[in-house]
């Protein structure tokens, strides 16, 4: 039997996009063939998920049409699509604008001459992750820190959180979790694997953030989560009206800010300019 | 589509009436930005996206004739971009490339088990789900992505999505079948619930 036929059209046969008796020839093929009815399976599985898809808030697009009118206008009639890209403004502006003038001297120190390029190959990415329990441990970045200076951070640092964490296990039975492991990436040291588990000993939202192929990782700890960092000395510092702390130890930094409800926490490799740069986006995220 | 304003709109925006492109705009814009972010993964883009989609299309709109076909050709006009944008930026970080699954993995628990969590943070946690969901998307080719977008999230007809792909109704059922698999294969791998493939 043929499974040809009733391969390429089961979407269109789940979908009710078929005429009868094309209906009737799938029908007909799937009552004997099992290898197709898997299929047709797997196809409604993905069908189903898709349907989970939400649209994001979109922000005011009133300001997206103002920025489309004025280059329709300013474009003269035999330009295309390649030259408009040259003369557009960028949208960054809008999201800066609350605080142009601070903005522009962060993004100034933090790309130099580059600022340009730099805008629009958006160096800032972000990932949040929600760990899913809330509870009232806190969390000793001073593990993270010994881990980082041993130089091997994802067995050291699971080692040691995972000794850590046997207190806890007295209390959340069941619990098997990390919090966030390292992989080695070919040529960067990337932070690009974080778990969501359940019992996880502080809920934090946490943001990966890639600069000159050093990545800073920045943790959310919410409030009543205590933060200590074990034994290492922090130093009060103000930046443009922002007090943060910060921990230097060899090559690696830590800044803890203090905002609003939440403690930020920036962990990684970084220069002054890193520092103003993070430090504008976490006040600004 | 059939219309009968839809053919005026057009006639005036051939005619360049800033009023008829604003129209236009306002009653196609979030289709457009929708599909974008669906196609590139992220807000800007889309946004930039959705930006030149008008530019392009007040440019072209003079050669227009179909009013009835007007919003799969912005469609059309939207994949084409976006899918141009997607080949500029591989080009520029191909190291990107490296990344896989695997080592860029994400475990969803189920938290089927704590009730209370979940409503507590129902938003955090969708929030989570739908970042989650455009990862899986992203990795799909666009080819096939398209597609999925285009009939699974925009909710086309066969015929709709073909005539913005450009290809045949039977071409819209086969790329359909592998970017629903790929979708769940990746997704649980991501470790994404049972629940979630669940017909609703
Ligand atoms: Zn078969």
């Amino acid at each position: 039997m043929k499974h040809g036929f009733t391969q390429k059209n089961l979407s269109a046969y789940l979908d009710a996009e078929l005429s009868p008796d094309k209906v009737q020839k799938i029908e007909l093929h799937l009552q004997s063939c099992e290898s197709c009815l898997r299929e047709l399976q797997e196809i409604r599985s993905g069908k189903a998920v898709a349907t989970c898809f939400e649209n994001p808030d979109w922000q005011d697009t009133e300001a997206l049409w103002q920025n489309i009118q004025r280059l329709n206008i300013s474009t003269p009639e035999k330009g295309d699509v390649k030259n408009l890209e040259m003369k557009r403004t960028n949208l960054w502006q809008r999201l800066i604008h609350p605080r142009p003038a601070f903005a522009i001297a962060v993004l100034l120190i933090l790309f130099g001459i580059n600022l340009f390029s730099n805008l629009k190959q958006k160096k800032f990415q972000y990932q949040r992750v929600q760990l899913d329990q809330e509870l009232s441990y806190g969390f000793d970045y001073g593990l993270y820190l010994d881990a980082l200076v041993a130089g091997s951070p994802a067995i050291e640092f699971e080692r040691r959180y995972e000794s850590q964490q046997a207190s806890y296990e007295q209390a959340r039975s069941q619990t098997t979790f990390r919090l966030a492991s390292f992989t080695h990436m070919p040529k960067t040291f990337q932070l690009r694997e974080v778990r969501l588990l359940k019992n996880a000993c502080c809920r934090s939202v946490q943001f990966s953030c890639l600069e000159n192929s050093r990545e800073v990782i920045i943790f959310q700890q919410p409030q009543g989560h205590p933060v200590t960092f074990g034994n290492y000395p922090l130093e009060r510092i103000e930046l443009n009206g922002q007090m943060y702390h910060r921990i230097k130890t060899g090559k690696w930094t830590v800044l803890s800010l203090q905002l609003k409800e939440s403690q930020f926490m920036a962990i990684g490799e970084m220069n002054e300019s890193d520092i103003a740069a993070i430090i504008f986006a976490i006040t600004t995220i | 589509m059939d219309n009968p304003n839809l053919e005026d709109l057009l006639i005036a925006c051939r005619q360049g009436s800033d009023d008829a492109f604003r129209k236009l705009f306002e009653q196609y814009h979030m289709r457009v930005m929708s599909t974008a972010y669906r196609m590139c993964g992220n807000i800007q883009e889309a946004e930039d996206v959705t930006q030149d989609v008008f530019l392009k299309a007040f440019k072209e709109i003079k050669k227009f004739r179909e009013a009835a076909s007007l919003f799969t050709w912005l469609y059309r006009i939207t994949i084409n971009l976006c899918i141009d944008k997607e080949r500029k930026r591989q080009r520029r970080q191909k190291y990107h490339e490296n990344v896989d699954v695997d080592s860029e993995r994400i475990t969803i628990e189920e938290a089927n088990s704590n009730e209370n969590t979940r409503t507590l943070d129902q938003q955090m946690w969708q929030d989570e789900i739908q970042s989650i969901l455009q990862k899986a998307l992203s990795r799909i080719k666009p080819k096939f992505r398209t597609v999925l977008v285009l009939k699974d999230i925009e909710g086309l007809s066969y015929e709709e999505a073909a005539q913005a792909v450009g290809c045949s109704q039977g071409t819209i059922s086969s790329r359909l079948n592998r970017g629903r698999k790929e979708l769940k294969t990746l997704l649980v791998k991501m470790g994404m619930g049972e629940e979630y493939f669940q017909e609703r």
